[in-house]
């Protein structure tokens, strides 16, 4: 229990010392871009909660974000799977690969935009594009990287071809591809932003992006202060699944009793 | 004990290629393992001892010869033979418990019930009948070696294989899982092999002693060992027949074996150079 405060306290001291700094120097500033905190914050109480901006414009990103991040954590992992097993497809395919991997998301908008329109699912495929990377370069390199002790004992007992991927190949691979799918999530909240650029009428995104448009400075603000806590709330989402897979992964051992008999 | 013999090696011989260098590292092995029988086979390090159980188990084809087991040559995944190996550290899935780690090897050829029952039983042989849902690294290094035991045990093989099994653990624990393994043996009436350079345990243990010498690495002897199927620590190292064994293996691989290297010779100057 202390040390959950203790780390809660580690991880929150920072913060709050840039907030209450933020606070105190914009407390009397005039400026239009730099509007004091107090006023951001009564704005970020007012337009997303009061007037419910949270229903009309987060939950429709949000459900972007799932939904492209769901489709690259898919796509990936399979996909990552198959390359991993098959090194000699992978060599071939990588320097496209690389090529594809180096293009932004942002680079992709104009194209997704031609190819699919300016619906929601033009902004599903630019998030899932943008996060796709990281979760399959980090698949492959989980699943090359298997101990070799563990294919042999794979292989010397025989191991059926699902157990040996479900069973062996895939958990071994798990914390590089959590690792990989954690960046992803990262990038994926950013092109929330990024995806609603153009032609979007809703979602967070555009509400910033059209409040900075108008010169609404303040509501510009309290935008990315929801995007950012978005992005810090999916985190810790993230993080308990993280635990929960990795469970026995040394890095999360701590609290299991050791047996200590004989 | 039946000598209907369960492993036939003949002609038995492996080479490694690296970088354009082919080494051949063992020679052309004849040997045999009867029903039941428990084999050690012993060489100093090196010697090529690891390439042999890796192609006993189907780890590594062997480049000439053949090897069979009750008759077929052999594949991998035969579950007439299991391995044991010498690192539980890694050959242990740490994301498993220690019962799904034991149930493993049936996943796909028994229903789930009848592998959770066969896993419980080989976890109740080995004394391991209260860590079940424990994870493998939870436990002390001996009892880990004893869950690799229950999962080569859990298929019911004809002949387990172990390759210095228990190199990693200290001296008390050792002489347990000595013990153990007779136990199993006595029980389940397969045949073992194991591998290790430790003297003693391998006449201890064994009922043949197969000791390799050499490059490439030959059978330099097959020394029967008569202490019958009831061995104790104390009791039978203090026979005076344990000495004289272990005088002779001993010499047996310790023997100088300067001019018998021909393959040495021809294939790898640079050793050569090394030895000078
Ligand atoms: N995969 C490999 N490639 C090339 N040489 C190897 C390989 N594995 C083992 N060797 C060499 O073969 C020899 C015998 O190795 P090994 O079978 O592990 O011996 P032992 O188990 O008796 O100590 C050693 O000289 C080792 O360097
Ligand atoms: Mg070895």
């Amino acid at each position: 229990m202390s040390s959950y405060v203790g780390r809660l306290t580690l991880e929150l001291w920072l913060p709050v010392v840039l907030v209450a700094l933020w606070w105190f120097a914009s407390m009397n500033s005039t400026s239009a871009f730099f509007p004091p905190l107090r006023r951001i914050v009564q704005d970020t109480v007012d337009v997303w909660f009061i007037q419910g901006h949270i229903s009309s414009d987060v939950l429709p990103s949000l459900t972007n974000l799932l939904f492209g991040y769901a489709i690259a954590l898919t796509v990936g992992v399979a996909l990552g799977l198959l390359l991993g097993l098959m090194p000699r497809l992978y060599d071939a395919l990588e320097p496209e690969l690389e090529f594809l991997r180096a293009v932004p998301a942002v680079a992709i908008l104009p194209v997704a935009i031609i190819a699919i329109g300016l619906g929601d699912d033009m902004r599903i495929t630019v998030i899932a594009f943008g996060s796709f990377w990281p979760i399959l370069v980090n698949t492959v390199a989980g699943i090359r990287s298997t101990d070799p002790v563990v294919k042999d004992v794979a292989t010397a007992f025989g191991l059926r071809p699902a157990t040996r991927l479900f069973s062996v190949r895939l958990p071994s691979a798990a914390p590089q591809i959590l690792a990989g799918a954690r960046t992803a999530l990262s990038i994926a909240v950013v092109l929330i932003l990024v995806s609603e650029m153009s032609g979007a009428f809703r979602g967070l995104g555009n509400f910033v992006l059209a409040a900075q448009r108008n010169f609404a400075i303040t509501d510009m603000w309290s935008g990315m202060i929801i995007l950012g806590m978005l992005g810090y709330l999916v985190n810790i989402i993230f993080r308990v699944v993280e635990s929960q897979i990795l469970r026995w992964h040394p890095a999360y051992r701590e609290g299991a009793k050791w047996v200590t008999s004989q | 004990m039946g000598d209907v013999a369960v492993v036939e090696a003949s002609g038995l011989g492996h080479e490694y290629s690296t970088a354009g260098v082919t080494t051949r590292i063992l020679g052309s092995l004849e040997f045999i393992v009867a029903s039941g029988e428990f084999v050690c086979i012993v060489g100093p390090s090196g010697v090529g001892k690891t390439t042999l159980l890796r192609c006993l188990a189907g780890l590594l084809r062997p480049t000439f010869g053949s090897i069979t087991v009750d008759g077929h040559p052999i594949a991998r995944g035969n579950s007439a033979l299991s391995l044991v190996f010498q690192d539980y550290g890694r050959s242990l899935l740490p994301w498993l418990t220690v019962l799904a780690n034991v149930a493993l090897p049936l996943k796909g050829t028994a229903p789930r019930a009848e592998r959770r029952d066969r896993a419980v039983s080989a976890l109740h042989e080995v004394g391991l009948g209260d860590v079940l849902e424990n994870y493998p690294w939870q436990l002390s290094g001996g009892m880990q070696q004893r869950v690799a035991i229950a999962r080569a045990l859990v298929v019911e093989p004809r002949v387990i294989l172990m390759d210095e099994p228990f190199a990693s653990v200290d001296a008390q624990t050792r002489e347990a899982l000595e013990d153990l393994v007779l136990r199993i043996r006595n029980h389940g009436g397969m045949s073992v092999v194991l591998i290790t350079h430790d003297i003693d345990e391998a006449i201890y243990l064994a009922d043949r002693v197969i000791v390799l010498g050499g490059r490439p690495a030959e059978v330099r002897a097959n020394i029967p060992i008569p202490f019958g199927r009831h061995r104790e620590q104390l009791a039978t190292k203090a026979e005076p027949e344990f000495a004289e064994l272990r005088a002779r293996v001993h010499q047996l691989i310790g023997a100088p074996d300067d001019g018998r290297r021909p393959a040495a010779d021809q294939g790898n100057p640079r050793d050569e150079g090394a030895r000078q």
